[in-house]
Order: structure tokens, then sequence, then C-alpha cells
């Protein structure tokens, strides 16, 4: 699988990037997996993410404008590169081909 | 710093450096923007909870991005040697290595404490509390006892103090003296004088500004090596002219900075002076001349040695010839004294004379020294203390897991699996400790430069910068190697299938005498500081209730200088008495004096005495004293109580007068047994003869702690020591009174800078500051080595009651009480303490030497000091030992049966 490139929270970042689009940056993207997750982000784990997803070569950055509410530095925006989409795409099918036809036994108890 | 002119926004301060530290450059810009971002938006709900939250982020991040370095290189290390040796990727025994081995094995641990996080904090913390402290000290200890001073080979300068009489290793040699050092040239290159320094104003008209000066020899400046930065240094044609070279600290705060000013002029006193030079930026003449640490000085100014042999009152620095040795200087010295007291028997009659060159740093610090060394001492203590405990904790956890661990090792898992576990986890968490270590270091280097008065010679360059980070993280790694090599030795010692055998019998008899030893050595350690620490605050407390026969509450002082008539008229002598009755009239003003010295300002001119034909002083020793120039009026003020005869009046203040005070101490001295009142003494400074009129107390002006010499006090008109200081006796809050005494002051055109316009008390807070200061210190370190302590016997008791599980359990269903169990442990754990605590009370016997200097009204081996310590030491261990045996006399026995 093509995933086994990747870990658990370095996948669920893919994700967050690609649902963020243009405004994906440290602090949205921390957001967006705080909202989606039930366990607690630790901030420094999706840096460290960030890092080891950009020297795969799965992502890049770009710098945006100054602000002063960043002591006038810039925010680094992320998105994702083709082969991430590739990566991205084939997960989804290989959980997508796995789940088919499990939904009923996976229903939460009554 | 960002908004202007609006409050500062900025994250905390040492937070960032933490970052800056750690955070990888390509991604630091990142990780401080969003950060700061965030921040911002928290600041909305309080800045200090923002602060907290911004703190322990910069942690999580250091400690993210240090552990991720280091995985780096592993997986670098383990890529290389991989490929070299096992193509694999599985070493010999057959655990994983590389990259993958690396980081499971790392998930797996930070997932084990961070459920854990009881335990990973309780380590982090004793750890943090042991390398904070640590690196703190170590960072006093280099830049105040050991980096060099900065001048050009300053181990050869020398500081010369003198002994003569009840001057004893006095900073400050006669003139004359002066020229008799420099005719000794195969010893001394050079000898220089750096005279006392004195207050001037700076200015003209309303810019008036109060300023520090110092006369210095033409020679001292090129004798220490340093030239000005810009500018040229003095020659001997510029003793003549009015010439002055300025602080850099001076040049940029006062006079702005201007290029303009180095040429021109500046007004001093009214004068006109040209500035010859600037010197570098903080460059300082540091000696210590007294008690008192001097002011920092803003100008210096040439003056030449002249021909006079009375008053000992100039500081004098050596550079040793080529080849000299300290030793042999010393010995010169020796020799020189000697032909003077044959050639001037009229000065150094009766009193054995003696010169002596120190070295300058040790000179300087030598007060200092001792308590720094002892702080420093008690920190290491502490230090090894928590690297003990935090490793008995990691053994604990790990005996814990022992059953897991025999498991696993069953299950095929290798011996040197399970040590690189233990490694992993002692790696994380010394790091997590050095980090939150650098952040106690550098808070307590921040409130060390805050908190701490300037009382100590080179405080000031006790500042953050990046060798409390360094030496943070060097005794992490010496944390880390020492647990961590516990933890292996451990694991790999013990076989684990052993585990499960003893886990299935009948409980084990442990024992851990090895740890009951070293908790005993921590107890009797806390005990000790706890003793430190409790003699220090009853000093202090003893200290402030002493009643040095003065008030100075409610007391305004301000310094004015001597005026002169016109430009470059002579002195107008009268003028002080002058100010004093218009400040007299103004609202809210209760009574008015001056004094040359203030109280606990410094020590004064100093000067023999001798009672009149017919009363003899039994030794030369005695027959110095503290003299004072009085305006009228300053002892009402000042409240110092009167004895016998009466007070100055102001006809005693002319140049006819011929009367003087004394206090309590000359009176005895010179009168035993008789009325001082009415009998007169021959003076020193060239006053005439005097009658005494009366007999006050003897206030502690120079020393708060202890009387020093005898005092005598002289209408200003008869001993003109310029500039005096007045005191103000206000009705309300002093301070208040600034404008109005201004004011006055102008009105009666003193047309000179009124300055260091502050409160009498302050100057007996800063008298006692030292005492305040150590006090804190000790008292923080005792605080921390008693919650160490405390944890080394909660984690110790805490292990063997849980090895002990079974036992108990199986005590408790055959009928045992819980009053019983918990006696038992009490009993067996509170043995002790039997040894430790008088073990604590011997050791604190010995120690107390060195605090004896600053102990104040109490015993060096003060009895209550010793009680309190030893029972506030026994009850926090008691507690310690209570709470978890408690916990397992009132466990559910069948449920510790069923654990197994």
């Amino acid at each position: 699988m093509a995933t086994d490139r990747i870990g658990e929270l370095e996948h669920l970042v893919l994700l967050a990037v690609l649902r963020l689009g243009d405004s994906a940056y440290g602090v949205t993207i921390t957001d967006e997996l705080s909202r989606h997750t039930e366990r607690p982000i630790l901030r420094p784990s999706v840096y460290i993410a960030l890092r080891r997803l950009k020297k795969k070569g799965l992502i890049r950055s770009r710098m945006g404008d100054p602000k002063p509410t960043r002591g006038g530095r810039a925010r680094r925006y992320f998105e994702l590169q083709p082969e991430a989409l590739d990566l991205l795409r084939e997960s989804r099918a290989t959980f997508q081909s796995l789940w088919k036809g499990m939904g009923s036994q996976m229903e939460a108890p009554e | 710093m960002t908004g202007g002119g609006g409050p500062d926004l900025s994250p905390p301060r040492l937070a960032r450096a933490l970052l800056r530290t750690l955070v990888p450059l390509d991604d630091l810009e990142m990780v401080e923007g969003d950060l700061e971002e965030v921040y911002h938006l928290r600041t909305a709900a309080g800045r200090v909870r923002a602060g907290f939250w911004y703190w322990g982020q910069a942690i999580l991040f250091a400690g993210r991005y240090l552990l991720e370095r280091v995985r780096d290189a592993v997986v670098a290390g383990g890529v290389a040697s991989g490929a070299s040796s096992s193509p694999e990727g599985t070493s010999p025994g057959g655990c994983p290595v590389g990259s993958a081995g690396f980081s499971s094995r790392t998930r797996q641990t930070l997932r084990r404490l961070v459920r854990d996080w009881r335990y990973s904090l309780g380590v982090v913390l004793i750890l943090a509390l042991g390398i904070g402290p640590a690196a703190t000290m170590i960072l006093v200890v280099h830049r105040i006892l050991l980096r060099p001073l900065g001048y050009e080979e300053p181990d050869r300068l020398g500081l010369v103090r003198i002994d003569l009489g009840q001057l004893t290793s006095h900073a400050g040699l006669a003139m004359s003296e002066v020229t008799d050092l420099r005719t000794l040239e195969d010893q001394f290159a050079a000898v220089e004088v750096s005279g006392r320094e004195r207050e001037f104003s700076l200015g003209t008209g309303e810019e008036l500004a109060p300023v520090t000066g110092v006369e210095v020899t033409v020679g001292l400046f090129p004798m220490l090596g340093v030239s000005p930065a810009r500018g040229r240094a003095f020659t001997d044609e510029d003793v003549e002219s009015r010439t002055v070279i300025i602080s850099h600290e001076l040049w940029q705060s006062r006079l702005g900075g201007d290029p303009g000013t180095l040429g021109g002029t500046i007004q001093l006193d009214g004068m006109n002076f040209e500035v010859i030079g600037i010197m570098p930026p903080g460059f300082a003449v540091q000696l210590k001349r007294t008690d008192q640490l001097p002011p920092r000085t803003d100008f210096w100014v040439p003056f030449r040695v002249f021909e006079h042999r009375q008053f000992w009152g100039f500081p004098t620095l050596v550079r040793l010839a080529n080849g000299v040795t300290f030793a042999e200087a010393n010995a010169a010295l020796e020799g020189l004294a000697a032909s003077l007291q044959e050639e001037y028997p009229e000065v150094y009659a009766g009193a054995p004379l003696r010169f002596v060159v120190h070295p300058l740093l040790p000179d300087l610090v030598r007060q200092a020294r001792p308590a720094i060394q002892a702080a420093l001492v008690g920190v290491l203590l502490l230090l090894l203390t928590a690297v003990v405990n935090a490793t008995a904790l990691l053994v604990v956890a790990l005996e814990k897991r022992s059953h897991e661990l025999a498991v696993r090792c069953a299950l095929g898992a290798g011996r040197r699996t399970l040590v690189a576990e233990g490694l992993m986890e002692s790696l994380i968490l010394s790091i997590w400790g050095g980090l939150v270590g650098v952040g106690v270091s550098l808070a307590g280097v921040w409130a060390l430069g805050r908190f701490i008065p300037r009382s100590i010679p080179r405080w000031e360059s006790v500042t953050v910068g990046w060798e409390p980070v360094a030496i943070s993280a060097a005794l992490g790694v010496v944390a880390l190697v020492a647990g961590g090599l516990m933890t292996a030795w451990k694991v790999g010692r013990g076989t684990p299938w052993l585990a499960l055998v003893s886990a299935s019998g009948w409980g084990r008899t442990a024992r851990a005498s090895g740890q009951r030893v070293l908790v005993g050595v921590q107890v009797a350690l806390a005990v000790a500081l706890l003793f430190g620490g409790t003699q220090l605050v009853r000093s202090a407390r003893s200290l402030t209730r002493t009643d040095l026969n003065f008030a100075a509450d409610d007391v305004l002082t301000f310094t004015v200088p001597l005026s002169h008539e016109g430009d470059d008229g002579p002195p107008d002598w009268d003028r002080y008495q002058r100010l004093r009755d218009r400040l007299a009239q103004l609202p809210g003003v209760r009574a008015v004096g001056a004094i040359s010295d203030l109280p606990l300002s410094g020590t004064g001119p100093i000067d023999a005495f001798t009672p009149e034909a017919g009363d003899t002083i039994a030794a030369w020793d005695d027959a110095l004293a503290n003299y004072f120039a009085v305006i009228p009026g300053f002892m009402e003020t000042v409240r110092i109580p009167l004895l016998e005869g009466r007070y100055f009046e102001d006809r005693d203040n002319t140049t006819a007068s011929e009367v003087i005070i004394v206090d309590e101490t000359l009176a005895r001295m010179a009168f035993p047994g008789e009325s001082a009142v009415g009998r007169r003494l021959t003076l020193g400074w060239g006053i005439p003869e005097s009658i005494i009129v009366g007999v006050v107390a003897h206030a502690r002006t120079v020393d708060p702690a202890q009387e020093v010499r005898p005092q005598i006090y002289v209408p200003f008109r008869q001993f003109r020591w310029a500039p005096l200081s007045f005191v103000v006796r206000a009705n309300g809050d002093p301070l208040a009174l600034v404008g109005a005494v201004r004011n006055a002051a102008q009105e009666e055109g003193t047309g000179r800078a009124l300055s260091n316009f502050k409160l009498l008390s302050a100057n007996v807070a800063r008298a006692t500051s030292t005492l305040r200061a150590v006090t804190i210190l000790v008292v923080v370190l005792a605080a921390s080595a008693a919650i160490l302590a405390a944890l080394g016997l909660y984690a110790v008791v805490s292990y063997v009651i849980l090895q002990q599980a079974r036992a108990t359990a199986i005590r408790s269903a055959l009928g045992a009480s819980f009053q019983r169990l918990l006696g038992d442990q009490l009993w067996d754990w509170g043995r002790i303490l039997l040894p430790a605590v008088p073990g604590g009370v011997a050791l604190s016997l010995l120690g107390a030497r060195i605090l004896q200097s600053l102990v104040y009204g109490v015993g060096a081996r003060d009895g209550v000091s010793m009680a309190a310590a030893g029972i506030l030491g026994g009850v926090i261990c008691l507690l310690a030992i209570y709470l978890p045996a408690r916990r397992a006399a009132g466990a559910d026995p069948s449920a510790a049966l069923q654990v197994e």
C-alpha cells in the first residue's frame, strides 16, 4: 500500500491540507485536525509531520505576506504535490473497498 | 515591541529564546509566527494565561524538535550501518533496528509516558528542580568569581590595603604613601590612584542632572590597558586644565550620543570641562573600597599625587613588574612599612603599619565568595539528590512493569530491546527535564538580577545569556547518563523471568537498604538547609527589629553640592544653613538638618582623636573615630537620642566656635566613669581642639549590625566636608515634598542640582539587602531540598510497599487491623529519620561557620533554628511516608491478591 510511506498523523495532515485548500498553514491545519479528531492533537507533532511530508516530497510551501499579529512574520502556506493526491486517492479506494458491505456490522449498539 | 506606542504584547522573551535555541532555522519563522498569531488571539482572555500557554508550547516544540533531531541522526546512522552490515535491517539478535525500530520504540515509549503522565511529570519536575538552580548558580560562579576582569593582564593587577591601628585591611592610602610605593620600581610597573566617588551636577540652569565623578591619576587607564574608545587618554598637562573623560553610558544617556560631545565642553558644578575622551561601553574601575558598592562612575578627572600623610582615603592600584609575584611584592612592602615607621614616628608611632597588595579580582569578590561557593555546593547537592530521586522513580516504574517485561521476554523480546526501551524512556524524560530546567534556570537568572539588589560586586554581569541553556543541557545529559545507566543496569542485570516466579510466590521481603541510606542522606541534607534557612529568616527579622538609634521613617534625603559665589568665586559656606531655614518653613516639614555622610551610605572620613592631657587611652588602636560635619538640626531630625548635655544650636555653627558632640562609645572610652560634657578633645582634619557639649547614643549609621567606631559630630563651619546631604522629616509622605524642596532651593539660589532624592529608609533597606538576598536564596534552596527529599522518600516507600502488597494483603486478610498495618509501616520507615534528622542537625553545626558572617541577633548554632529545622524536616518526611503507607494499609486485600 502506498500509505506505507507515511504515518497516521501524516495521513491526517495531508487530508487537512486538502480540505483547507488555499488557507492551509500551521494554525489552520492544527485547528482543522482538532475539529475532526477525538483525541487531542499536540501542535508540535503537526509541525513535525509537515516537516517530514515536505522531506518526502508530498507537499510544498509558499510564503504569504508578513502580518503585524505575527510579529511581522509571513505565513507559510502548504499545498499538496501530485504524488500526495495519488496517494490519498489510492488509500481512499483501499478503504472503500474494504468497508464495502460492512456498514451494518459497525453500527453503534442501541 | 510590535504595537508602536501601545502596550507590549509580544510573547515571553525567554520562551522565544528557548524556541530559537532548538527549532531548526528553516522552520523557526513559521513556528514563531504561528505561535505568536495564536498567542495574540489568546491574550484577549488574559495576558498571564496566554503567557503560560506560550511557555507550554515553547517547551513542547523545543522538546519535539530536539527528539526529531536525535531521530534524524539515528536514522542516518542506522541507514549507514544497515547498508554495510545488515541489509535486512535487523540485528543479529532479531531486534528490529533502524528507523522503523527507533520510531516505533519512541512512539511506544511516548505513549506510555503520556498515559502515566503523573509519573512522567514527577520525574521531569524533579530533574528540572535539580538542573535549573544548578545551572543558575554555575552561571553566577562563572560570571562573578571566575571570569577575568576586562583589563590587560588582569592577573598582575592588585589593590593595596593598609593596616594601621583601627584601619584594618583598609583600601585607601595617604597620598604620600602612594609616592613611597612608586619608589619600589623593581616591584611595581605602575602605582595609580582611583579616588573617592563624588556627586556633581551636570548641565546648566533648569537642566541639571546628578552625576558621579572620580579623580584618577593620569596613569590609571594606561596601567589597566584600557584606552578611550573615542578621543585620547589623560596627559600630565590635563591636570592643570579642566579636562574630563566620560563613560559611554553617560554619553549615550544624558548627552544623547551626540558626536559633538567629544572636543566640546560640559558643565560640572557650574564649571566648564573639556571632554577629551569617551570610554568603551561597560568600562568601570572595579575595586572594593568599602562594604558598599560605589555608584556607577559617569566621568573621570585627572589629578596629581601631592604630599600629605594624614588622610587614608585614596584607593591605590598597582601593576606588578614583570616576573614579580604578589608574595615578593608584599615582602618588599613590609620593608617599606618598617622604614616609614622609623622616618615618620609622629604619624605611625604606637600602631603597627602594614601594606598588603591583594590580587584585584579575588579582592573584589572576597566577601561574596564564601556565600556563592556555599550556594553552589548547595545546588550541586540538590542536583545530585534530584538525579538520584529521578533514577529511583525510573527504577520503581520499571519494577512496576517487571511482570509485563517478563512476559515480553518470554515471548522472545531480547534483553537488548528491553534495555533500549529503558534508555529511551530516560532519554525522553531527561530531555524534558533539561528543557524545563532551562526554563527554571533562565527564570532564576532573571529573578536574581531583578529581585536581588546590586550588593555584590559584578552582580550586574549576571544576565540571561546562552550559558544557562548550555549548562542545563549538559546537566540534562549528566542526568540522562546517570538515570540511563542505572535503568540499563537494572534491566540488563535482572533476569526478567524471575519476576514471574517471584510474583507468583508469597511476596518478596524487599528492604531496599541502599535506597534507605540514600533517602536518609537526603533527609539529613534537607534538615541542614532548613536550619540555614530558619536561621537566616530569624536573623533578618532580628535585624529589622534592632534599634539603630536613629529613625529613618518619613525622612526625605537629597544631596546639595557646595555653592560658589559667582562662577569661580569662593565657596559660599553659609548657604547650607540658609537653605535649611528656608526648608523648615515649608508646610509639611517637621524638622530639617544636614550631614556630610548620610546614615548607612558608607564610612565617611576617619581620623584620630586624643583626649586632653592627663587622660590616656590604653591602645592607639581605639583612638580612631568617624567624623561627621553637621548643620544643626540633623540629630533632632533623625532622632539620635541625647544622653547628656545638649544638641548643637545655630550659634555653634560659626568659625569661632570650638564645640563638638560625641557618641556614647567615645565618651565611655575616653572618659570612663566620668561625664564627658565639658571635656576637651584634640581632633584630626585640622579641626581645632574642642569642648564636648553633648553626648548622644551610638547611631548605627555605618553598619546596622554592629557598633563600628566612635563618632564625632562637628559643626559644618568648623569641619567643611562638602557636599552635604539634607534630611527632612515630613508630616506626611516625604516624597510629596520633592517639588516644594526644589523650588525653595531654586529661590535660595543654590544654583546647583539637588540630586539623589530618596527616603532614608531606602538606605536602611539597602544596608540589610545582602542578608535578605541570601535569606531568599537559602530559603528557596531549603524548600527545594525538602520537596526533593520528600519525593524521594515517597518514591522509595511506594516502591517497597508495592512489592510488599501481597504480604500486607495476607496480613490484612488474616485480621490485622488498619491501624496496626499503618503503624508498622510508619515505624518501619520512620526509623530512617532517627539517624537522619540528628545527622542533619550535626551537618548544620558543621555548616554554621559558612553563614556566621551573615547571622545577626541569633547564635551561629541557634537552638531554636535547629529544633525548628529538625521538626519541620521530620514532619515533611513523615507525611511522605504516611501517604503511601495509608494507601497500602487501606487497600482491599482481595484486590491486592488478585492482581497477580
